[in-house]
C-alpha cells in the first residue's frame, strides 16, 4: 500500500508553510510591542539573536502548517495505491481486439465462414500470454470477450456467432475496440478489422477515433461478385375515387449486379398472391413499379413484395402492413331533442378529414351502454348535458384512460356544470352571454404554443378571429384548467383540462350556426381536425420498420380498429408477440417496448383469444444491401491519421484510482474541522496574552 | 505616632484609600482630605522655631504643640490655650518638585505615576496647609516647567496647577535641580517626587545641590509594578515612552536580571540619599497612597526625635 498523486506538482505547494513560521517569528516581533517608561534597566541586557527568533505559540504554528500542509495534500488529489503501486507497462505482452462485422451483408453467400476462419487464424497465431478479445458490431457493438489469453474460449465464441440483419457501422466497432484496449497495458495493441467493407459501412467525414499506440489490421473478405437486385423502398398511396378510398404500391427496385437483366416481381397480400409481373432492368439501373386496386377486405393487410432469389434473398422482399380501416373512431353524442342539423356541420367536417380518416357514429346518451364507451377514441357531447350514473361514471372511465372529450355547449346543456360531473369538466358553467347587436364577438386571443394551433410544426395556425358569436355561456375556469381562447369581449370561448391520459376540451359556444357562423368559416375544418386529432393523440399506423428499431406497441395500438380490443383487453394482463422466426415474446402493457430484430411480420395479440391483433412489419435497411466496397487502405490510413496522441495508462489508473477513492474530499473535511480549532484557539491565545493592551502609555 | 514605620504600614484603625478610588474624585483637594483628614496633626515642627517675631496670628492650641508658645495673656483672658504664631514660627517652606516627563505618564493599573504623584503632591500640600506651611511647587521635565513661590496662600494655586499636570518632555535632573537649587533661598522642606530614571550617581549630583543649601531633602520615587515586576506577558520589543526607541526583549529571559537591576538601583539610591541625610522614600502606585503618606510622615517622626 502506498500513496500516490494525481497532481503531484500542487506538492511544492508545501512552500507555503513558510508563511506560519514567517507569522509566528515576525508578525509577532511587529505587533507585540509594548511602550515602557524606561529602557534604562533593559537595555542593560544582552539580548540573544536565538531568542529573538524564538517560536513561540508552538501548538498554534503546528496546527496552521497541518491546515495549508493538508490543503496542499488534498489539491495533489492523493490516492492509495495496493500492492506494489499502479500496473507498468508489460513490455513482453500484446493485446488485440478482434474486430468482427456481422451485419447482414457478411451473411452473404461464404462472408460469414470467411470471417469466421480468419478470426480463428489470428486466435490460433497468438503467443501464450498475448491477450486477445472480441468485439462483434453491426449498427451496434457487442463485447464478445473481454481480453483474455484463454484460446478455447475464443474459438467457442467466434464460432457460435452468426451474422444478423442490421447495417454496419465500422466506427462503432473500431471505437468499441479501442476502448477495450485503452486499460491495457501491454507494450503492443492492436485492432484486427474483419469485414466485407462495403462502402456504406462508412460514416462520411467521421473516422472512428482510436489513439496513435493502437495498431489498426484490416482483413477484408472476399466478397462475391454476385448478381443482385435490391427493393429499395415500397410505398402505398392512397386515394378517394367515387367516394370509395383505394390503395396503390409503388415499389422501387435496384439492380445492383452487372449480369441480371431479367426480374420478376410478385405482389402477395394476406397469403394470396395479386400480381406477378416481369421486369427488365439494364444493370445498374433503379426502376418504379407501381399496383393499383390493392382495396382488400379485412381491417389489417399483410403484404409482401419480393423478387426472384438471387445471391442476396433478404434484399428480395419487403414487407408492409396497410389498413382500409385506419380510422379514428367519433362518437358525436345529442341531447334528447336536438334542433335540426345540429350535427351536420360537425359531420361533414370529419368526413372530408384525409389523414386520418374518422369513422363517425351519432347517437344520444338513452342510446349507449357504459361498457360502449371504450371503442371510441373522441367523444363529442354536442350541446347536451353530461350524463350521470353508470355512464356517467363510464364516461369519467373513459377519460381517465386516454379517451378524447370534446364538449359543445348551447342551450341543450341543462343547468350549471359541476354538478355530479365528478371535476371531470373543467371550470364552472354558467349563464347564457348574448353579444349586442351588431357587435358579436370573435374569438380573439389564442394560447399559440398549443397543439390545437401549431400542429404542423407551427406553420399551419388556426386564425379563428373570422369568426363572430352571437352567443356563449360563460364558463369560469379553476385553477388547473388551461384557457386555450378567449372572446374579444373577455368571455373564455376554449377551456381544457386532462385527466391522467384523457384529454378534455369545452367550447363554450356550439358546434353549428345556431350561435355563431364558425361552421361556415373556412377555418372549421382545419380546427375540427386539428382538435379531433390532439384528442385522439392520433398516430398513423406505420406501414414498416427498419430493423433495430424500438416501438412502443400500444401507441400504434388505438390507430387500428382491432387495435382497440387489444388495448381494450390488455389493460391487466400480457400482451404476447409472435416474431417471423416463430418466436415468442411477452410484454405487460406498462412496459410495451419492442426491440425489432428480424425482418418480417411481428404479430402483437392478448393472451386469449388471439382474434384482434396489431401487425408491425420489418425489414432490413437496403443500403445494406450495397456490396460495393472502399479502398480499404486508405480507410486505415485516415484512421491512423486522425489517432489521438494515447493518454497514459498509469495517469488513466491514477485518475481511477484516485475518483474512486476521492481522498481529497476526506482531506479538505478535515481541514475544516481543523480551521475551526485554529480559530478558536488564536482568538483564546490573544486574549489570554493581551498585557499590552492593559498597559496606558 | 511612634512605629508606624516599624510595623511595615500596618496602622491599626486605618483606612488605605486605594489609588483607584482616588481617581474617582475630581477635586484634588477633596482628594487630599481624603488621604490626611482624621489621622495627622502637627506631625512635624518647623524647622526655624522662633526665628523672627512677626507675629501672624492665634490659634487654638493643640496637642503636641510647644506649651512655651502658648499665650498666656490671651489664657488669661479667655481661659483658653491659644497659641502664638509668627511667620517664621508655625511656616516651614514646602517645594514640591514633580517630575512630569513623559516617563511619568505610565501606569498598568488605574492610576499613572504621574496621577499618583499629583494625589501624593496634593496630600502634603494639604497636610502642610493645615501646619500652616508655606507652600509651593515646581513641575520640571528636562527644564522647569512651572513654578509657584512658596506662600501660604498658594494651597489652591498649587491645587489648580496640579490638576492641570500633562506629561511634558523627556527628563532630566541636573539642569532643572541647579536651577531650582539657586531659586530656593530661605530653608525649605524639599520633596521631589520622580520615578528617578538616571543612576544613582547622576541622581544625587543633581539632588545634592537642594542639599547643601541646608534644605531638608525627601525623595519620593514612584513607580509602577509593571516596572518593578516587567510581567509584561508575551511582549516581544518595548518602546521608549520618552524618546521613541524601541529595543526586542524576550521576557522571560530578561525579567530575572531586570529585577536584579531595579531592585540593586533602590538599594544604590537608598544607601546614597541615606548617606547624606537625603530621606528616600519608595512608593509603588498600586499601593494606597496613604500608606506611603505613612512611611513618610514616620520617617518624619522618627528623625524628629532624633534630632
Amino acid at each position: 500500500m502506498g500513496l500516490s498523486w494525481i497532481n503531484p506538482l500542487y506538492l511544492t505547494g508545501a512552500l507555503l508553510l513558510a508563511i506560519p513560521l514567517l507569522i509566528h517569528l515576525v508578525q509577532r516581533q511587529r505587533s507585540n510591542g509594548i511602550r515602557f517608561p524606561s529602557l534604562m534597566f533593559l537595555q542593560q541586557i544582552p539580548l540573544r539573536e536565538k531568542r529573538r527568533l524564538e517560536i513561540r505559540n508552538w501548538l498554534l504554528l503546528l496546527l496552521r502548517c497541518l491546515l495549508l500542509m493538508l490543503i496542499v495534500l488534498a489539491f495533489a488529489r492523493p490516492f492509495l495505491t495496493k500492492g506494489t503501486g499502479l500496473v507498468s507497462l508489460d513490455p513482453g505482452r500484446s493485446d488485440s481486439i478482434i474486430v468482427i462485422d456481422r451485419s447482414y451483408s457478411m451473411g452473404i453467400a461464404d462472408h460469414w465462414q470467411q470471417a469466421q476462419e480468419i478470426a480463428l487464424e489470428l486466435v490460433a497465431g497468438k503467443n501464450a500470454q498475448d491477450r486477445i478479445g472480441i468485439v462483434a458490431f453491426d449498427d451496434n457493438t457487442e463485447v464478445l470477450s473481454d481480453l483474455t489469453t484463454n484460446v478455447a474460449n475464443l474459438r467457442q465464441v467466434i464460432e457460435r456467432q452468426k451474422p444478423g440483419f442490421k447495417t454496419t457501422r465500422l466506427r462503432l466497432g473500431l471505437e468499441q475496440a479501442a476502448r477495450l484496449l485503452a486499460t491495457s497495458n501491454a507494450s503492443k495493441k492492436q485492432i484486427q478489422l474483419i469485414s466485407d467493407f462495403q462502402s456504406s459501412a462508412r460514416d462520411p467525414g467521421e473516422p472512428a477515433i482510436i489513439t496513435r499506440d493502437i495498431d489498426l489490421k484490416t482483413y477484408a473478405v472476399n466478397v462475391t461478385d454476385a448478381a443482385n437486385s435490391t427493393i429499395l423502398s415500397a410505398e402505398i398511396v392512397s386515394s378517394r375515387r367515387n367516394a370509395a378510398d383505394e390503395y396503390s404500391l409503388q415499389v422501387e427496385i435496384r439492380n445492383q449486379a452487372a449480369t441480371i437483366e431479367d426480374q420478376s416481381i410478385r405482389l402477395v397480400a394476406n397469403g394470396r398472391q395479386l400480381a406477378q409481373r416481369k421486369l427488365r432492368m439494364e444493370p445498374g439501373a433503379t426502376v418504379v413499379e407501381t399496383f393499383d386496386n390493392l382495396n382488400v377486405s379485412g381491417d389489417l393487410v399483410r403484404a409482401v413484395v419480393s423478387l426472384d432469389d438471387d445471391a442476396v434473398a433478404l434484399d428480395n422482399q419487403v414487407f408492409f402492413v396497410y389498413s382500409s380501416k385506419q380510422r379514428v373512431p367519433i362518437l358525436i353524442v345529442e341531447g334528447p331533442q336536438p334542433r335540426v342539423n345540429q350535427s351536420i356541420y360537425l359531420e361533414n367536417a370529419l368526413k372530408l378529414s384525409r389523414d386520418p380518416l374518422f369513422s363517425i357514429k351519432r347517437l344520444a346518451w338513452w342510446e349507449l351502454e357504459a361498457q360502449d364507451l371504450a371503442a371510441w377514441s373522441v367523444i363529442i357531447i354536442n350541446d347536451t348535458s353530461i350524463p350521470g350514473g353508470a355512464l356517467g361514471a363510464a364516461l369519467q372511465d373513459f377519460v381517465t384512460a386516454g379517451g378524447g372529450l370534446l364538449v359543445a355547449t348551447g342551450d341543450g346543456v341543462q343547468g350549471n356544470w359541476p354538478a355530479g360531473e365528478g371535476g371531470l369538466l373543467p371550470g364552472t358553467l354558467l349563464r347564457r352571454v348574448d353579444s349586442k347587436p351588431g357587435a358579436a364577438p370573435s374569438i380573439g386571443e389564442i394560447a399559440s404554443d398549443h397543439p390545437l394551433v401549431k400542429d404542423n410544426g407551427g406553420s399551419n395556425e388556426v386564425d379563428l378571429s373570422g369568426a363572430r358569436v352571437f352567443s356563449y355561456r360563460n364558463l369560469s375556469p379553476n385553477a388547473n384548467d388551461r384557457l386555450l381562447a378567449r372572446y374579444s369581449d373577455g368571455g373564455v370561448a376554449i377551456l381544457e383540462t386532462t385527466q391522467h391520459q384523457g384529454r378534455v376540451l369545452v367550447l363554450t359556444t356550439t358546434l353549428d350556426t345556431h350561435w355563431n357562423d364558425l361552421a361556415v368559416q373556412p377555418v372549421f375544418l382545419p380546427f375540427l381536425h386539428q382538435t379531433l386529432n390532439y384528442l385522439a393523440a392520433f398516430e398513423s399506423y406505420p406501414e414498416g420498420f427498419e430493423i433495430g428499431s424500438v416501438v412502443d406497441v400500444m401507441r400504434y395500438a388505438r390507430a387500428l380498429a382491432g387495435g382497440d380490443a387489444v388495448v381494450a383487453a390488455a389493460a391487466d394482463s400480457t400482451l404476447i408477440i409472435e416474431t417471423p422466426g416463430a418466436g415468442e415474446i411477452r410484454l405487460s402493457r406498462r412496459s410495451p417496448l419492442l426491440t425489432l430484430t428480424q425482418p418480417g411480420f411481428y404479430q402483437v395479440h392478448r393472451a386469449t383469444p388471439a382474434s384482434a391483433e396489431v401487425v408491425l412489419a420489418v425489414n432490413i435497411n437496403p443500403t445494406e444491401a450495397n456490396l460495393e466496397t472502399l479502398d480499404v487502405e486508405r480507410f486505415a490510413e485516415e484512421i491512423k491519421a486522425s489517432a489521438e496522441p494515447p493518454p497514459s495508462a498509469t495517469l488513466r489508473q491514477s485518475v481511477e484510482y484516485e475518483q474512486q477513492q476521492q481522498l481529497w474530499y476526506t482531506v479538505l473535511s478535515l481541514v475544516l474541522v481543523l480551521m475551526l480549532v485554529e480559530a478558536f484557539s488564536a482568538n483564546w491565545m490573544v486574549r489570554n496574552s493581551s498585557v499590552s493592551n492593559r498597559a496606558k502609555p | 505616632m511612634p512605629g508606624l514605620a516599624e510595623s511595615g504600614g500596618q496602622i491599626p484603625g486605618q483606612r488605605f484609600i486605594e489609588p483607584d478610588v482616588l481617581t474617582r474624585i475630581d477635586n484634588l483637594e477633596l482628594v487630599a482630605r481624603s488621604v490626611v483628614d482624621g489621622f495627622i496633626s502637627g506631625l512635624h515642627r518647623s524647622p526655624q522655631l522662633g526665628m523672627t517675631m512677626d507675629f501672624a496670628e492665634h490659634r487654638a492650641y493643640m496637642p503636641g504643640d510647644d506649651v512655651r508658645r502658648i499665650d498666656w495673656r490671651v489664657y488669661a483672658r479667655t481661659d483658653r490655650l491659644y497659641i502664638k504664631q509668627f511667620e517664621a514660627d508655625t511656616n516651614a517652606n514646602l517645594h514640591l518638585l514633580l517630575d512630569i516627563s513623559r516617563s511619568m505618564d505610565f501606569g498598568s493599573g488605574a492610576v499613572t505615576k504621574l496621577q499618583y504623584a499629583k494625589f501624593l503632591a496634593a496630600s502634603l500640600a494639604y497636610l502642610s496647609k493645615r501646619q500652616r506651611d508655606r507652600i509651593g511647587l515646581i513641575t520640571f521635565d528636562n527644564d522647569i516647567v512651572d513654578m509657584i513661590p512658596t506662600s501660604i496662600r498658594h494651597f489652591n494655586r498649587v491645587l489648580h496647577t496640579l490638576d492641570q499636570l500633562s506629561a511634558g518632555g523627556p527628563s532630566e535632573y541636573h539642569r532643572p535641580l541647579e536651577k531650582i537649587a539657586k531659586q530656593l533661598r530661605r530653608r525649605s522642606l524639599v520633596v521631589l517626587i520622580s520615578d528617578l530614571y538616571e543612576s544613582p550617581e547622576q541622581l544625587l549630583s543633581a539632588i545634592i545641590q537642594l542639599h547643601y543649601r541646608g534644605n531638608d531633602l525627601i525623595v519620593f520615587h514612584l513607580l509602577d509594578p509593571l516596572e518593578l515586576s516587567l510581567d509584561l506577558g508575551q511582549v516581544s520589543n518595548v518602546e521608549d515612552l520618552e524618546t521613541g526607541v524601541a529595543i526586542p526583549i524576550a521576557v522571560d529571559e530578561f525579567r530575572e536580571r531586570y529585577r536584579q537591576l531595579v531592585g540593586e538601583h533602590q538599594a544604590e539610591l537608598e544607601r546614597r540619599f541615606g548617606a547624606n541625610q537625603i530621606d528616600y522614600i519608595f512608593a509603588d502606585i498600586s499601593q494606597p497612597l496613604d500608606h506611603t503618606l505613612f512611611r513618610y510622615l514616620s520617617d518624619r517622626v522618627r528623625q524628629n526625635r532624633i534630632r
